[in-house]
């Protein structure tokens, strides 16, 4: 393979990573109420059927193009449409689709609508309609009763007693990490020890790499210097190779010195010597004045 | 006529109510006083002028009195000149950036040539977290004190990232500390290293280091990136960007780069850098008792911190043979205000002994408290964030 090939294969590995990064495969159904009666109104007024989208990356990802169904043999049955603006999700952030048949309501109502009482399937597929992206078989659900990952995104699926549409299903009112270090550590010596003891071992290990890579510098510089027929023996040329820069600059500057005091011809001679000169071109203001216009 | 010197008299009284005169406060006059200090020790005492320049300065900026009639003047207004300045600091993108610059400046041939003094850097990281459990001790909750303790760490942007995750209310309160006892180095160090050893211990010399092969410099950064990060994925925005910018020096292959991460670039984010954390600190926002308790923790985390280093190698030389021996004043260069604390150690070498030069073997756990602090900071952000 010749290196053009390398290089054009790196560049597409390096454009398919930036690309999966914020793509639509982040995207993961994340919650489903099928039976609305007492929750959530849409911007008409009514109460209907939802599924909540939500992007599990740290990037914003735009889903607009994506297909939504709720037949798995027709994956492109609802595309959701790519004049929008609020297609685009945020990071760890969530959209409502309507599912109640109300396509005519705009891009966020799709033109299926869910079964309520009854088990559904709903289907997120990609721009081409071929890649699946999360698929979820919602079981028969009690009015107002949600189906959806407990931990947005992550876990098992499980009916949710208290739906959180547009908003996070876990809610997280303190910092755990820092209450937990408040409860266990007051004087900091946990983390002290933990810590100090990352900071060494972190250390210690550039320490021990840098030890073998400094030997191994040596002995590659003594074959070298062996190959090169510079030193006689490995011993020898270990024991140069491992002269001090001190030392080394030393003789530089010593064979710097030598060489530059023995001198047949100077490139440059300076003189002292006074000139008197009342105008210079340097001095003259009349090359700084704009010059007057000639009439012709 | 008389209404016309009435409706004058009106929008003279009117805009006297915009004048600083006007508007100004006790704590705003006690902060520009601070920012002259600061203005005075750049110029007077050369203490880290090309920090509390700016500092100073943005301090006059920042503590200038003004109405609130929403002109979008102050730094915490937002969508003003000086708040979208002051995002790099609040994102925290400013401190990689001139970590990109100190890796592209910074010689690691020191430490690569005598790899032992890296466990000097991380002894004076002590200082981070003796600070810590006293700001528990005195009242921090745990992100707070992970914040303030970072001063001990000795290096202002990794103080400035780390505080702009952990706490954004306590960051310009941090950020003037560290900056400030970093230019204090030589005035708090020297007597505890005198405090701490022996004349015989200060006459230690150390073997010169060796000369290091452009490979070995080129294969540090990338051995060091992965071993740091990939244990330490949280210092990845800090240790990446100074890894990454000594590959730039060492490389050989990408000069203008490397200039520019060592020069333009890195007076930039110093300019900005500077400017918006001195203008950060409106006396409104800056004079309260939490800046107080920083400003001593800071004080004392140095102090920790210089004392760990040195106490260190004394106690690291029970361990080397005779010849092999480490001189203890390197021991305060363990935290990482490049290159003020390794010059420290020269001095104080030289005073004892006019012909030991300490400077080379300085630089070596100077280098290694870089890297060490950014990893604490990591810890620190990767425990409490």
């Amino acid at each position: 393979m010749n290196i053009r090939k390398i290089r054009v294969a790196l560049a597409l590995w390096c454009v398919a990573m930036v690309a999966a990064a914020q793509s639509p495969m982040a995207l993961r159904i994340n919650e489903v109420l099928t039976a609305n009666e007492n929750n959530y109104i849409d911007p008409f007024g009514n109460r209907g059927a939802w599924i909540e989208i939500y992007n599990s990356s740290a990037g914003t990802v735009q889903m607009a193009g994506c297909y939504i169904t709720d037949d798995p043999a027709n994956p492109k049955k609802y595309m959701i449409s790519k004049g929008d603006l609020k297609t685009k999700i945020g990071p760890h952030q969530v959209v409502i689709l309507w599912a109640d048949g109300k396509a005519h309501h705009g891009t966020f109502h799709t033109n299926f609508s869910l079964k309520a009482g009854e088990e559904n399937y709903i289907g997120l597929y990609d721009a081409s309609g071929k890649n699946l992206i999360d698929e979820v078989h919602v079981p028969a659900l009690a009015p107002d009763r949600s189906f959806g990952f407990s931990l947005d995104g992550k876990g098992e699926r499980t009916v949710l007693e208290n739906p959180t549409p547009e908003a996070a299903n876990h809610v997280e009112n303190t910092n755990p990490k820092v209450d937990k270090f408040s409860e266990k550590d007051p004087f900091g010596v946990s983390m002290a020890i933990t810590a100090m003891s990352v900071v060494f071992i972190a250390l210690i290990i550039l320490f021990f790499a840098f030890k073998c890579v400094g030997k191994a510098s040596i002995t590659m510089s003594a074959h070298r210097a062996v190959k090169a027929g510079v030193a006689d023996t490995i011993s020898a040329a270990k024991s140069e190779t491992s002269i001090p820069g001190e030392v080394l600059a030393a003789i530089s500057m010593a064979i710097y010195e030598y060489q530059e005091a023995e001198h047949d011809y100077e490139e440059a001679i300076l003189t002292v010597k006074q000139v008197k000169r009342t105008y210079s071109p340097w001095s003259s203001k009349i090359y700084g004045l704009r010059q007057i216009p000639n009439k012709k | 006529m008389g209404e016309f010197f009435s409706f004058l008299g009106e929008n003279i009284n009117e805009f006297l109510t915009y004048t600083g005169f006007a508007n100004v406060a006790v704590g705003n006059l006690v902060m520009i006083f601070f920012g002259c200090v600061f203005i005075y020790l750049a110029v007077a005492k050369e203490f880290e002028p090309m920090l509390l320049i700016p500092i100073g300065f943005g301090i006059l900026i920042g503590n200038i009195p003004f109405k609130d009639a929403g002109l979008q003047l102050g730094i915490y207004e937002e969508n003003s000149v000086l708040n979208i300045l002051y995002q790099g600091v609040v994102q925290g993108w400013y401190p990689p950036l001139i970590f990109l610059g100190i890796g592209a400046m910074t010689d690691f041939s020191a430490l690569i040539s005598n790899p032992k003094l890296m466990l000097v850097g991380a002894a004076a990281q002590f200082g981070i977290f003796g600070a810590y459990a006293i700001a528990l001790a005195m009242g921090f909750d745990p992100s707070q004190a992970g914040a303030v303790a970072i001063i001990g760490g000795a290096d202002g942007p990794t103080a400035i990232f780390l505080s702009s995750k952990l706490a954004p209310n306590l960051m310009g309160a941090i950020a003037i500390s560290a900056y400030s006892y970093m230019a204090l180095v030589p005035v708090i160090q020297p007597p505890i290293m005198r405090l701490l050893t022996n004349k015989k211990e200060r006459l230690i010399r150390m073997r010169p280091p060796r000369a290091v092969s452009q490979t070995e410099k080129i294969i540090f950064p990338i051995v060091g990136l992965l071993l740091t990060c990939f244990l330490v994925p949280s210092g990845l925005p800090l240790l990446g960007m100074l890894f990454f910018g000594n590959l730039l020096k060492e490389s050989g292959v990408t000069r203008r780069l490397a200039e520019t991460a060592r020069g333009p670039l890195i007076d930039v984010i110093t300019i900005l850098l500077g400017v918006t954390v001195g203008a950060s600190t409106q006396a409104s926002q800056f004079l309260t008792a939490n800046s107080i308790k920083i400003f001593v923790l800071g004080a004392v985390s140095f102090v920790i911190a210089t004392a760990a280093g040195v106490l260190f190698v004394k106690f690291f030389n029970l361990f080397l043979r005779k010849d092999n021996k480490i001189n203890p004043l390197i021991g305060n260069a363990g935290v990482s205000a490049v290159p003020d604390s390794a010059r420290i150690s020269q001095v104080l070498g030289l005073e004892y002994d006019p012909s030991n030069y300490l400077l080379m073997h300085a630089m070596g756990p100077n280098v290694a408290g870089v890297i060490g602090s950014a990893v604490a900071a990591g810890i620190l952000l990767g425990f409490l964030g």
